[in-house]
């Protein structure tokens, strides 16, 4: 009985090993993996894998409380550091913009039409409301959005808005500076992330965004400044809309898993829903931020009513052209599961 | 101390005696590539909420930096000083969090400074996909609440009413949650973890010296009767004193329980109190070296009820 026990010989022999392997993690952890020296690289995963080894054998054999927690700590601690992300940024943001945000919006094809539908349902519905009685325009906007504009409002008054006569006070940057914590940016938001509650409040805020679209249309056409009006939505509105659409568009397939998960557990339903839902919503808040850019500053400096609609409409082809065009034919279907984002 | 002395208030024949449990920290089983599983403590919420809270006061630090910055430089006109503190805003919100958890590996300097990380509940390494998602939701989970009770409401009965009850959930969710996961957590298949410290304490049955152990001997009746779990036990409190502060009362103490196994285990000689450490610690080598002899030949002992669990052994 001289001889040390078993598992304080085990300790003994393993010791300097898992002492290295600390000291490499702790340089990793605090310099980063890339400035490793070349040997440190080199053992690194060697070393981790021969203490995750050691623990599964500790727990094993050994009865001695502080070298299972030890070893726990380290493999775990080792594991952070030899699984951790390894990407660039500019990898994935390149990879992200060529690749798979278009592939999402693909394959979320149904979901985005569902929420044009109803975007459209809520415009035409409120459109004809509105014309037919005007005092449903206050039941549609809220009073700080009409900024002055309303069925009473003269159609002079509308055309001053519409051509930017009396020019926003912060001037053009400011015009996009308030624009990003305006409105729309809170409805895409609700609506993409709220519409996890079984799509419910994604429905409600697309029918009510369409809604309040619908009435200004409805009151602008009364006085005859429907084309004007079109000319001044279209320059953003394309963009706009479209980023909000594609935002619920993520919330309602949140929702839809919610609500049908099929054979997977409603977590697991979700978990994968998220994965596109995700680069929609990314897609979205990138589409508001571009939206604000030309609101602030093209609403306010280009005034005519063709080159309005022309850019426009221009910025919405580039976008049907990024969904449509970019990164086909790289195996969608395989390449989907396996990319991160 | 209280634990030991309840296990040996216990009389044979009564049922086994549920030991309290280790801890009240909940964990984390993660099974990485290699096979083996580990377990991480899930972070507390308090600790979730003070790096949080660091995170909010590194943002509005830097961003009011920034601005004052541009304020004495005086570069920027008044139109586009606005622009630039909105974009700065939103740089500083979700972007911040998906960059710096991205590249510092799980973590912001708020969950640094905590000693938290995030990791992905799978098993395999923390992708993109899950910081984004996490951080993405982060928006409407934390910043909006905070903003709505800071900002005091918009007035609408229906609006505050909606975003009170949101509030509820929001923090619900994450302590009905096994893990403390909150609804990105558990959309993302993340949790929060507190950062493993790993810290070798020295082996107590290495300080023993030889003498000692031949000094004292048990027999293999003596050693019969503690399990795995009195064996850790008595490492704790062996390893307790080793700081040497409070000699008297840690030599004391040593003493009460040597007094206790020894009428346990039927030791006949009793040892002065300057060897009753000396002593403590051959009985723990011996009592490991036989717990593990009988661990390796498939006889496991979890603690000294370990007869009771199984039918009655045949008399040798």
């Amino acid at each position: 009985m001289s001889a040390p026990i078993r598992s304080t010989r085990f300790r003994d022999e393993r010791e300097a090993d898992w002492k290295r392997l600390s000291a490499i993690v702790e340089a990793a952890e605090k310099r980063g993996l890339s400035r490793l020296t070349f040997d440190d690289a080199r053992d690194l995963v060697l070393l981790y894998r021969q203490a995750t080894n050691s623990l599964s054998v500790a727990r094993e054999i050994s009865l001695d409380l502080a070298v299972v927690r030890y070893l726990e700590s380290l493999c775990a601690r080792a594991y952070l550091v030899v699984y951790a992300p390894r990407e660039s940024l500019t990898g994935l943001v390149s990879r992200f913009f060529a690749r798979s945000a278009p592939q999402a919006v693909r394959r979320s094809l149904p979901p985005i039409a569902a929420a044009f539908v109803l975007t459209a349902f809520g415009a035409v519905a409120a459109y004809v409301l509105t014309s037919d009685d005007s005092s449903w325009f206050y039941a549609f906007v809220p009073g700080d959005l009409a900024s002055g504009r309303g069925p009473g409002a003269s159609a002079e008054a509308l055309r001053r808005v519409i051509y930017g006569e009396d020019v926003q006070p912060l001037g053009e940057l400011g015009a996009f500076a308030t624009y990003l914590f305006s409105h729309n940016t809170k409805v895409a938001l609700f609506a993409f992330a709220l519409g996890i509650v079984f799509c419910i409040p994604s429905v409600i805020l697309l029918l009510y965004n369409g809604a309040m679209l619908g009435a200004f249309v409805a009151i602008h056409v009364d006085k005859q400044l429907g084309l004007d009006f079109m000319g001044w939505l279209t320059i953003h509105g394309v963009t706009e809309l479209s980023a909000i659409i594609i935002a619920s568009a993520g919330g309602l397939s949140l929702g839809y898993a919610m609500l049908f998960p099929g054979l997977r557990s409603r977590a697991a339903a979700l978990r994968h829903a998220g994965r596109d839902a995700v680069k929609l919503a990314v897609v979205a808040a990138f589409m508001l931020v571009v939206a604000g850019a030309l609101e602030g500053i093209g609403r306010q400096l280009v005034t005519d009513f063709w080159a309005r609609l022309a850019i426009g409409w221009g910025a919405g082809l580039c976008w049907l052209a990024w969904f449509a065009l970019a990164g086909r034919g790289e195996g969608t279907a395989s390449a989907a599961e396996a990319e991160p984002v | 101390m209280a634990r030991w002395r309840r296990g040996e208030r216990s009389k044979p024949g009564t049922k086994p005696l549920r030991r309290p449990a280790e801890t009240s920290v909940k964990r984390l089983t993660l099974s990485p590539p290699e096979g083996v599983p580990l377990h991480l403590d899930v972070a507390g919420l308090a600790a979730r909420f003070g790096a949080q809270f660091v995170d909010f006061v590194i943002t509005t630090v830097a961003m009011i930096a920034i601005i004052l910055a541009l304020l004495f430089a005086n570069l920027v006109g008044g139109a586009a000083f606005m622009a630039l503190a909105t974009l700065l805003a939103l740089i500083f919100g979700t972007p911040y969090y998906v960059v710096s958890e991205l590249l510092m590996n799980g973590r912001t300097p708020g969950k640094k400074m905590l000693g938290l990380r995030v990791v992905s509940k799978d098993g395999s390494g923390l992708s993109t996909h899950q910081i984004v998602v996490r951080n993405l939701t982060k928006e409407v989970e934390v910043f909006l609440p905070v903003a709505f009770l800071l900002g005091g409401g918009e007035g609408s009965l229906w609006f505050d009413g909606f975003m009170l009850v949101w509030l509820l959930v929001v923090v619900a969710v994450p302590i009905r949650s096994k893990a403390n996961q909150r609804i990105g957590d558990l959309i993302a298949d993340t949790a929060v973890v507190n950062e493993p410290r790993p810290l070798l304490l020295p082996d107590v049955a290495e300080a023993v010296g030889r003498t000692a152990r031949e000094r004292f001997v048990f027999s293999t009746a003596q050693l019969e009767l503690y399990g795995a779990y009195e064996l850790q036990v008595l490492e704790r409190l062996l390893r307790g004193g080793e700081e040497g502060r409070d000699g008297r009362e840690r030599q004391k103490g040593l003493v009460r329980i040597g007094e206790r196994i020894r009428a346990k285990i039927g030791y006949e000689e009793t040892p002065p109190p300057a060897e009753e450490e000396a002593f403590l610690k051959s009985f723990y080598v011996a009592q490991r070296a036989f717990l593990e002899q009988k661990k390796l030949m498939g006889d496991a002992r979890a603690d000294k009820f370990h007869r009771e669990a199984e039918p009655e052994p045949e008399p040798r």
